[in-house]
């Protein structure tokens, strides 16, 4: 075939689809762009985000809008997402974006969109400062501030606790962050912080540090921290026979943990976005429709992934358009979108209001404990 | 006084680590003059073998066998192709093949193994025995007498053996002892393979405590063992030993002081400290150098 009949194809073709979508005249067509890590070191999030979506358009079968989804792959950098952004925006001219699960690259991508004033959700960045002061970006997910708002809560009401130390990872500003807001709200509930400890994620052994928690014997121990060096310290803390119960962020809930923990991880609470042991029926039919299509549970990235899709859905159906304006101002409203990550309001900086769940380490699994709202809005 | 000794007893594995680390820095810059900066990659080499060898099934003393042998026959190797032809150059340029050195066997690693860390499939239990207020681990007290025990050893087989007297002939003058017969090239990858062995249980006993290693472990622990050499004396057995133990039981009490987040500076103060106020270390002797 010449390249002269090539395009004639190409051009016929292109009329009979806007033959055939001109046929159903009330079905309003919008272009969803999807970018994610789909290689690379944090590929793991970026396919579980992406079966969440890809079960959610399957589910979602209405006959009035007619969702086309552009995937970009970002292969977890900051510079290739910058990259993908890019091409969504001005070659494929998506009307929305689903854009990054991790913080630095949804950063990048951010300021882009900023500038092309074309909304963009992000299923899982936690990072503060992804939608700080932009108006055109959003996230599925909760802050890493909350976390730690959420554990002095737990600790206080649920535990019963009266004194605390706290572990915290000098070299992450995650980590600072869930501890200072664990401390304000544990104090303010009338908790008392024994002593605020620091590591290093080059120190390989706790023993100084635990010895402090062993002599002071607090209620709970809050280490919210990644798991390479969580996994040691909650090893050492056996060792040294430490009772106090211990409480960490979303930074312990993966696999990886318990490997390196070997056990020490049981009993031990994690705070994270939703839990597959839930009772409420939607995440049960959730699970089972996913676990049904890949043969494995989902993750809370592929519940935010679910959650983000179903949000971009239900929010072009209701105003039925496709203008990115529009669409802008309808997630800056959302109010009470039910979730498989629970009811989701987003606050004035597009934050959503929305529940962290908390898990109890069991032996070779997670027990849902209980789902914490917060209580005002952080702003 | 319970703080204070509670961190010398925290300190003692961390620097019976550092000390096992420091040997083979100290003993090939006895040798050659030449700070070998690719030792801290021998460490995490050590370990990535041992785990190798251990998920294809071989019981530990033979996985710790093996890498001992594997991981030596690296550190001469890279000696005879790295080192060995600059030799006559200026002192510089080894030591800029040795970072590039160093460097090449954190990615090679990164590459065959994921930058990830990996679960290690054997590890020492570290239950703790109290005395009174204070309390030890039994894992600690092992590797501490591990240590002074291959230091021990070490010691014998430079004093009392031909090749041991060889490397100390060699490190007191290098032209005479080739002049007395002394093989110069072997007795240097003599000196790189016992470096490297005592590299590798080290990184063995780190990963077997911490239960995970990761391509860049070295890169710290290379550090802090080329502070601790320096702070001993370097070139010295004995002060590499004494150097390592001073810094991990001053790094632990600074975290028990509550300093935790000036630790990993202090390796390095005391460095900038020792070279200006005593650059022989602390058991280095000072040599007349005749003209």
């Amino acid at each position: 075939m010449n390249f002269k009949n090539k395009k004639i194809v190409t051009y016929t073709f292109a009329a009979l689809v806007g033959l055939i979508g001109s046929l159903n005249a009330n079905a309003l067509d919008a272009k969803v762009g999807v970018l994610l890590p789909l290689t690379g070191t944090q590929a793991f999030y970026g396919k579980e985000a992406k079966n969440g979506i890809d079960l959610a358009r399957q589910e979602l079968t209405d006959s009035d809008i007619n969702l086309k989804i552009f995937v970009e792959d970002t292969q977890s950098t900051p510079v290739e997402a910058a990259k993908g952004i890019n091409k969504l925006i001005t070659s494929d001219r998506v009307n929305v974006i689903i854009a990054e699960v991790i913080s630095s690259n949804a950063i990048a991508a951010a300021s882009i969109t900023e500038k092309a004033k074309i909304p963009m959700l992000s299923p899982a960045a936690t990072n503060d400062a992804v939608t700080l002061g932009k108006k055109y970006v959003y996230r599925t997910c909760f802050i890493d501030s909350f976390q730690g708002v959420v554990m002095a809560d737990f600790a206080s009401q649920n535990l019963k606790a009266k004194t605390a130390i706290i572990l915290e990872d000098s070299d992450s500003d995650y980590s600072k962050g869930l501890s200072d807001n664990f401390i304000s709200t544990f104090e303010k509930e009338g908790g008392k912080i024994l002593k605020v400890l620091k590591y290093s994620q080059k120190d390989t052994s706790f023993t100084s540090q635990l010895g402090d928690v062993r002599k002071s014997k607090p209620d709970v121990l809050y280490i919210p921290g990644f798991h390479q060096q969580v996994g040691v310290i909650l090893r050492e803390a056996e060792d040294l026979k430490i009772k106090s119960k211990k409480l960490g962020g979303d930074g312990w809930y993966t696999p990886d943990l318990r490997k390196i923990a070997k056990g020490s991880e049981i009993g031990g609470y994690t705070s994270t976005h939703y839990s597959t042991d839930s009772d409420d029926p939607s995440v049960k039919a959730f699970v089972e429709a996913y676990t049904k299509k890949y043969k494995a549970k989902p993750s809370a990235h592929a519940a935010l992934g679910y959650d983000s899709y179903k949000i971009i859905h239900s929010i072009i159906k209701e105003i039925k358009s496709s203008d990115p304006e529009k669409i802008n101002n309808a997630l800056a409203n959302l109010k009470d979108f039910k979730g498989i990550t629970g009811s989701i309001t987003m606050d004035k900086n597009h934050n959503p209001i929305k529940p962290a769940v908390i898990l109890e380490y069991i032996p070779n699994g997670y027990k849902f404990i209980t789902s914490i709202k917060p209580k005002v809005s952080s702003n | 006084m319970l703080d204070f000794t509670q961190a010398i007893i925290d300190g003692i594995a961390i620097g019976s680590l550092y000390a096992l680390i420091a040997i083979g820095y100290s003993m090939v810059f006895g040798v050659l003059q030449f700070v070998n900066f690719a030792h801290g990659e021998l460490f995490m080499l050590g370990a990535y073998f041992v785990m190798l060898f251990l998920t294809m099934g071989a019981p530990l003393w033979v996985a710790i066998l093996f890498s001992l042998l594997s991981v030596g026959t690296i550190a001469v190797v890279i000696e005879r192709i790295a080192y060995k032809p600059l030799r006559k150059h200026s002192r510089l340029a080894p030591l800029i093949t040795a970072v590039a050195m160093s460097l090449f066997l954190q990615n090679i690693i990164q590459v065959l193994f994921s930058p990830n860390s990996l679960s290690f499939p054997i590890n020492i239990p570290g239950n703790i025995v109290t005395l009174g207020e204070l309390f030890v681990r039994i894992r600690d007290i092992g590797i501490f007498s591990l240590t002074l025990l291959l230091a021990f050893l070490l010691e014998l087989f430079l004093f009392k053996t031909k090749a041991g007297t060889g490397i100390r002939a060699l490190a007191m003058h290098a032209d005479a002892s080739k002049l007395c017969g002394v093989p110069f090239n072997r007795t240097v990858s003599l000196t790189f393979f016992i470096g490297a062995v005592l590299a590798v249980i080290a990184g063995t006993i780190q990963g077997m405590a911490t239960n995970q290693i990761f391509p860049l472990m070295g890169v710290n622990a290379g550090l802090k063992a080329f502070a601790a050499a320096v702070l001993g004396g370097i070139g010295e057995i004995r002060g590499a030993v004494l150097g390592g133990l001073v810094l991990g039981i001053s790094e632990s009490m600074l975290v028990s002081y509550g300093l935790s987040t000036y630790k990993d500076g202090f390796a390095f103060v005391i460095l900038i400290l020792v070279l200006l106020i005593r650059p022989q270390g602390i058991l280095g002797r000072t040599q007349l150098v005749k003209v």
